[in-house]
């Protein structure tokens, strides 16, 4: 039965239908890319069901952790500010209608329930850091996500600096601050695009789209897929990732170095780790569009400093081969 | 004021989430045509249909599936996820969503 709190992870009433699929199917291995919208319960049916077989959790968030959204960035209530810690104090800081109960017990299930998975594995060392410093005793494994490598076309040449933003739109994602430093760059040399869908935020979506209107260097094309990605690289010189969020392993500074294109991204969590600060990119102060204008202006000036050996991916053939050895060594 | 309208939101928020499940259970379709186990299984839990859904994780998983497919390796793989079904009723402006179980 759930227990009614939104906030437990546990959601019993899918454990029965569960089970029954579990024993029907008989898995030797059961792998959670996700928990979410299903129950940590989940770990406890598996192993009550079948207690040989092995449970691998892939960490891409900080759901475990952190109640709003997983994001690990304070409410509303607490001014959005990024959260070093989860607490259930910081917890109840950042939801201060709720009782703390509600992430105590949060907390003892995520620690209860964990207990039954027999590996973790996270593409970001940030992330397995954070849930070690949760409490979590599990055996955790970094394990870059692989990409399926796209062709890459060759660069058109440009005088102008072409920064490119890719992705949701949304506030975590910092949208706002890169356009705030747009507004504070005079060189009529450097242009922005941006393509990327909207989310279900009305307020903040009708924010961009004002900044955006008062623009000149700023181009919103809407939304992308994957096919024209190889295009869309070849007329940009570099990605811009201005997240206000943590990030885990973000799939477009991958793509970003499939298609040999620097990374301007902001100074934390998994973003930070993928950057090597002069050779596939720079960073940023989180937030700070002072401090983005002048890497921008920075990047304008040294663009031709990096070398294309530096943009290294991990690709997705040799990341199912880790895969499938993590699974034959576990079974 | 405003704590108090947040926190009658999220009992409300808390009693949808008691009974809606059920809805989504009574929904659930798991049904199984197994064959003998030769192999090896290995079950891939996600929580959106990837061949749908545009997120990070998603994408990596439709990845994964389009390079494994159902065998590889000595293992036979298994992929679980939830399917959400909108349909959208223009001339009186409804739109229900069903959640059911996917799995292939």
């Amino acid at each position: 039965m759930s227990d009614g709190n939104i906030y437990s992870l546990v959601n019993q009433k899918l454990d029965n239908l569960f089970s029954e699929f579990i024993f029907k199917l008989q898995p030797d291995i059961v792998h959670f890319q996700h928990y979410i919208h299903f129950s940590l319960t989940w770990f406890r049916v598996i192993k009550k069901i079948l207690p040989k077989t092995k449970i691998i959790v892939t960490l891409h968030e900080f759901l475990g952790i952190c109640p709003n959204s997983g994001q690990m960035i304070k409410t509303k209530w607490q001014g959005f500010k990024l959260c070093d810690n989860s607490t259930v104090e910081n917890c109840k800081n950042c939801f201060p209608y709720l009782p703390k109960d509600v992430f105590e017990r949060r907390n003892i299930n995520v620690r209860k329930y964990f207990k039954y998975i027999d590996l973790i594995t996270a593409p970001s060392n940030f992330v397995l850091e954070r849930y070690k410093s949760f409490g979590l005793k599990n055996k955790m494994l970094y394990s870059e996500n692989g990409q399926e490598i796209f062709r890459t076309l060759p660069k058109i040449k440009s005088e102008k600096l072409r920064l490119l933003y890719l992705g949701q739109i949304n506030k975590f994602k910092g949208l706002d601050v890169l356009l705030e430093s747009m507004n504070k760059i005079s060189n009529k040399e450097v242009k922005l695009s941006v393509y990327g869908k909207f989310q279900n935020d009305k307020n903040y979506n009708n924010k961009i789209l004002k900044m955006v209107d008062k623009l000149q260097n700023v181009n919103f094309y809407g939304v992308y897929n994957r096919n024209q990605l190889p295009e869309i690289f070849s007329k940009h010189d570099v990605l811009v990732v201005p997240s206000i969020w943590w990030e885990n392993s973000p799939m477009v500074i991958q793509e970003s170095f499939m298609a040999k294109t620097p990374v301007l991204c902001s100074n934390i969590g998994g973003m930070k780790e993928k950057i090597i600060d002069g050779k596939n990119g720079w960073y940023f102060k989180v937030g700070d569009s002072n401090d983005l204008s002048e890497k921008i202006n920075y990047f304008f000036e040294n663009i031709g400093i990096f070398n294309n050996e530096n943009f290294k991916v991990k690709n997705i053939k040799e990341d199912i081969k880790n895969l499938l050895k993590i699974y034959k060594d576990i079974v | 004021m405003l704590l108090v309208f947040y926190r009658a939101r999220y009992l409300l928020r808390c009693l949808r989430e008691i009974y809606f499940p059920t809805l989504r259970q009574v929904k659930g379709n798991l049904d199984l045509d197994l064959s003998e186990k030769r192999n090896k299984r290995v079950l891939m839990i996600v929580h959106n249909d990837f061949f749908n859904a545009k997120g990070g994780v998603e994408s990596y998983v439709l990845n994964l599936y389009n390079r494994i497919g159902k065998s590889k390796g000595g293992f036979d793989f298994y992929y679980l996820a939830r399917v959400i079904i909108k349909i959208k009723n223009t001339e009186r402006f409804i739109r229900i969503k069903i959640k059911i179980m996917f799995f292939i």
